[in-house]
């Protein structure tokens, strides 16, 4: 059963909780030395693993010149040639 | 009333007098009777071997995570453990669910290794082990 102290017990502090068998633990809280706890109430806080998410990328906006993009729709219109006659040595 | 069906393994725990072992996340008993040859020349047994039981003796382990002494829990911790290693103090465990018509399993027994396991992002684990001294006695939950 899960207790919580009430009072100070076996050099635990009171508000300390914990696990008992029942019969011990109900000699407690006859006892005055604990209150009995929900079923539900988590006595133990398992640590869970801390997911380390990867940093989002920061755009830090770089002011450009106009005539910078002025070729950009120049782009689409560039013509690849590539000699396939050519043999690799 | 007695557990009905297949004992959820979480409900069995160890307990040290009436405390929880805690933090632990799988306890162990491990009973085992050693066998003594009694083959002779009389035998009929055809050079097979023959045994009877001799020595009987039982382990207990468990594995738990690690919590120092910033822990408030009243169950009992490695540090705990720790201290009865070292003075080789003999320990009463009960190992049982805590449930009325269920079994507990009583004995004496010595902390006789413990484990400690740091990984790097990892939950600090220690495991400890227990030789029984003496018998394990079973017993219905009244």
């Amino acid at each position: 059963m899960k207790l919580r102290l009430i009072k100070t017990w076996n050099g635990k502090p009171i508000g300390a909780t914990g696990v008992f068998l029942s019969d011990f633990g109900k000699q407690l809280v006859a006892d005055g030395i604990a209150e009995h706890l929900d079923d539900d109430f988590v006595v133990e806080q398992m640590p869970e693993k801390q997911v380390q998410e990867a940093p989002q990328p920061i755009y830090i906006p770089v002011p450009m010149p106009m005539d910078y993009f002025q070729d950009e729709n120049e782009l689409e219109k560039i013509d690849v040639k590539i000699d396939l006659s050519k043999a690799k040595k | 009333m007695a557990t009905t069906g297949i004992i959820n393994g979480t409900l069995m725990r160890l307990y040290k007098d009436s405390t929880a072992i805690g933090y632990a996340t799988s306890c162990q008993m491990n009973i085992s009777a050693a066998m003594r040859e009694i083959l002779t020349k009389d035998s009929a047994a055809g050079g097979w071997r023959e045994v009877k039981k001799g020595q009987l003796s039982g382990t207990l382990s468990t594995e738990a995570l690690y919590a120092g002494p910033g822990d408030s829990s009243t169950n009992y911790l490695f540090d705990d453990l720790f201290t009865d290693l070292i003075s080789g103090t003999a320990l009463t465990i009960k190992f049982t669910t805590d449930v009325q018509g269920d079994n507990v399993f009583t004995m004496s027994a010595i902390c006789t290794s413990l484990d400690l396991n740091a990984a790097v992002e990892e939950n600090t684990s220690y495991s400890a082990s227990f030789e029984v001294t003496g018998a394990i006695v079973k017993t219905t939950k009244a």
